[in-house]
């Protein structure tokens, strides 16, 4: 059975490579029985998604800003 | 005279400089970047091709240029050196001994993850949490999330373990998790 750390250690790591399926259970496992990891799981998958469209967001901030005379 | 072509790249500037600041952390070679990102975006005007958008190009521009300072070896053992284990120890207080939440510090309820990612107070809170972030870890991160280089390039690029670079991406994730659910959750009204 996983501690929370030790799940928080999986989630940070299945963001960055496809992970053993044992390993992939264990984390389930504990997710479905533990409702602040689960948080904890939805929260680093934001962090995830901001990351990306962060980066999108600074190009099209500039976008907006010099393409659109109306504003 | 200056053409059209070099006042988009001279609006495009202050946002570049921002860019650069944020992966690199250090405003002289921030400067420096920026300077050689636009030499390359005005001597090669040609091979835009007005497919992508001119933005994204200049941008792409950058990002192949801030890899470059990243992989410059004389400049990783600074880009490594990390500050103290002082806020990787505020990190391992969240846990108890037997490694279960702290109660105080169980994650809280965040609400909708796509209302979150379209509200600008949000995004203020994400921009001063990236700021607050130690050195390391920021680089690290901008790397992986905000510039989506995957993790095999990225100790690649730094030559360090992929062990060693799972470890300060989580650390990284965990610690901007917390500095998040701090200022998401008590500012909200703000």
């Amino acid at each position: 059975m996983l501690t929370c750390q030790q799940a928080t250690q999986l989630m940070s790591s299945r963001l960055d490579h496809e992970m053993p399926i044992t390993k992939k259970m264990n984390l389930k496992l504990h997710l479905m029985m533990c409702k602040s990891c689960r948080r904890c799981d939805d929260q680093l998958d934001l962090i995830h998604q901001a990351g990306k469209q962060w980066y999108q967001r600074v190009i099209e901030e500039q976008a907006t800003k010099s393409n659109d005379p109306e504003k | 005279m200056i053409s059209d072509y070099e006042q988009r790249l001279i609006s495009l500037r202050p946002r570049l400089l921002a860019f650069a600041r944020l992966q690199l952390r250090n405003s002289d070679e921030a400067e420096d970047v920026v300077q050689e990102a636009l030499l390359v975006a005005t001597t090669n005007q040609d091979s835009f091709d007005g497919r992508s958008q001119f933005e994204t190009w200049v941008f792409g521009i950058l990002k192949f240029k801030i890899l470059d300072v990243f992989r410059s070896e004389k400049r990783r053992a600074y880009w490594l050196t990390d500050s103290g284990d002082q806020w990787q120890d505020e990190l391992d207080k969240q846990f108890r001994e037997n490694e279960r939440w702290q109660d105080d510090h169980r994650p809280q309820d965040w609400g909708d993850p796509e209302a979150i990612l379209a509200s600008s107070h949000f995004w203020r809170v994400f921009d001063a949490c990236m700021i607050h972030l130690p050195d390391v870890p920021a680089r690290v991160f901008s790397l992986r999330e905000l510039m989506e280089v995957d993790i095999e390039e990225i100790c690649s690029i730094l030559n360090i373990s992929e062990n060693n670079c799972s470890v300060i991406l989580y650390r990284a994730r965990m610690k901007l998790r917390q500095c998040l659910e701090k200022g998401w959750l008590t500012e909200e009204d703000a």
